[in-house]
């Protein structure tokens, strides 16, 4: 797996270092993983990293992993000590400890790149993106731009939400496994959910797609094209993520 | 595209609390030994906890909100707060953080405390508006493009100095380049007739002053009738931000419910 761009701009251009997305890899690795940190909820960048370090750092040393309802048990056991072990370092004012009792929530897109497929796991609304042989634009887990107004089931940090991630709503999240020949020119796209919505909502529109252009670029014309859409109104005012995978 | 602006550290939002602070804000409620003073003060101080906890992140409390409160009783109409927030009409939330009067601990947690019970006197409830709308007015001029503010106001009687109608309907022109000003009215009694919550129609109010607050009541934006339905509240596309008749005990979700309307705007997700 190379990571062709890992771009990002935060939700508030002056405020860089509270941008809650956080995109995670190594170098020879063959997992990766992108997460939204929820803006609602205390220290969720933090959140956001650990459960993309956790996801990479389980898979990066399964020989032939297998995605299925146990491996996001597996994530969040590696991943709430050491955030529990963070928060303890941090909460030292009343607001802080009230704010943390309320839990920290965030996405989570993990790829696994095997000899002759890809795996995604996709909890909330960070999306994968490809286009097939035949051109079609595909998408996991959301696949219409409308999807994105619906509040996605995230992961939290403290187990008493784990009712909702593995009950009723189990249908909002999932894996999938897409054979390396149906991935055009063998690259793979992930974004947070403003350009998500962004991309499909083109798409359904037959208006061009930015995929070609966002491959091109550094991270100043990243921000300056986002802080464009933003202006034009086409982008949410969001942490706005995008990397480029090719896993040829 | 109305209520829909969203709010950063640069665009912030404000909520303006208007509590009646009159004599019969200091009656008991039912058997409790607590006065409605006491239940609002509660129900003021726990949405401020909220707001906060809301907008803490590590770094620290980031200024999404800023809150105001005026008291009126007697003849006077003033700051619901003391203390460093005494001195402007709207403080950031941070100052909020850095300034509670103390802290008590409840149920093992911190419970700051910034607002105490007052009663006593008549209801300058006219005055009151009139000089929320001044705060109100000053707030949107410095934040023409900022959600708009939204005024969440309690009371427990009429207004001791005439119709304050007319100057909220003047408030409601008020916004910014996002909405009109929200303006939400609680009114606490023990009337036999029960309690009216979220009404669409000034028929469904039949007392002559829930008729006023009716029409003081701004209609529910889409973000706020949402919350509203999702606590189980019958809320349809004309019902305004009012509870009539209600027990102080429900002060506490009427503020949650108010202070919502933002949450799609911060893209709270």
């Amino acid at each position: 797996m190379k990571i062709l761009r890992s771009l990002t701009a935060p939700k508030e251009p002056d405020h860089s270092e509270s941008n809650e997305d956080f995109f995670f890899w190594e170098a020879q690795g063959k997992a990766c993983a992108m997460s939204d940190g929820a803006s609602d909820s205390f220290d969720s960048r933090s959140w956001a990293r650990i459960l993309c370090q956790s996801f990479t750092q389980i898979y990066n040393q399964v020989a032939a992993p297998q995605l299925d309802d146990k491996c996001v048990a597996l994530v969040l056991s590696v991943a709430r000590p050491f955030f529990e072990k963070q928060l303890k370092a941090i909460t030292t004012s009343w607001s802080k400890q009230l704010a943390a009792r309320r839990g920290s929530f965030a996405s989570l897109l993990g790829v696994i790149d095997e000899p002759r497929q890809v795996s995604i796991l996709a909890v909330g609304d960070t999306v994968a993106i490809w286009m097939d042989p035949q051109g079609q634009l595909r998408s996991f887990t959301l696949r219409k731009s409308l999807e994105f107004s619906k509040n996605p089931v995230l992961l939290g940090s403290e187990s008493k939400t784990d009712s909702l991630l593995f009950g009723s709503e189990h249908s909002r999240w999932g894996f999938i496994t897409i054979p390396k020949v149906e991935l055009q020119s063998k690259k793979l796209f992930l974004m947070t959910d403003a350009l998500g919505h962004y991309v499909l909502n083109q798409y359904e529109k037959n208006r061009p797609l930015p995929l070609d252009l966002l491959s091109s670029m550094g991270q100043p014309d990243f921000q300056s094209w986002v802080l464009a859409q933003r202006q034009s109104g086409g982008l949410h005012k969001d942490d706005t993520t995008f990397a480029l995978l090719s896993v040829d | 595209m109305p209520y829909k602006a969203e709010i950063s550290r640069s665009n912030p939002t404000a909520f303006m609390f208007v509590i009646d602070q009159s004599g019969s804000m200091a009656d008991p409620v039912g058997t409790t030994e607590l006065s409605r003073a006491e239940f609002v003060c509660d129900a003021l101080n726990r949405v401020v906890i909220n707001l906060i906890t809301r907008s803490s992140k590590s770094e620290g409390v980031r200024d999404y909100f800023q809150i105001g409160a005026i008291g009126y009783g007697g003849s006077s109409v003033g700051p619901a707060l003391s203390g460093p927030l005494a001195d402007k009409t709207f403080n950031p939330i941070s100052d909020f953080e850095r300034y509670p009067l103390r802290i008590e601990q409840r149920d093992g947690m911190p419970f700051p405390i910034w607002f105490t019970p007052q009663a006593g006197g008549g209801t300058p409830m006219r005055k009151a508006m009139r000089t929320a709308a001044q705060a109100l007015a000053e707030w949107c001029d410095d934040y023409p493009e900022s959600f708009p503010p939204t005024l969440l106001h309690v009371t427990d009687g009429e207004p001791s100095d005439g119709d304050p109608e007319p100057i909220v309907e003047q408030l409601k022109s008020l916004g910014t380049d996002d909405g009109e000003v929200l303006i939400l009215n609680l009114h606490t009694g023990q009337s036999k007739s029960g309690p009216i919550k979220f009404p669409g129609s000034e028929e469904e109010v039949t007392d002559g002053f829930g008729k006023i607050l009716f029409r003081m009541s701004s209609v529910l934006p889409a973000a706020i009738a949402s919350a509203a339905r999702e606590r189980g509240y019958q809320v349809n596309d004309n019902a305004r931000g009012f509870f009539f008749n209600v027990e102080p005990v429900e002060i506490v979700e009427f503020f949650e419910i108010g202070t919502r309307a933002s949450s799609q705007a911060m893209m709270l997700r």
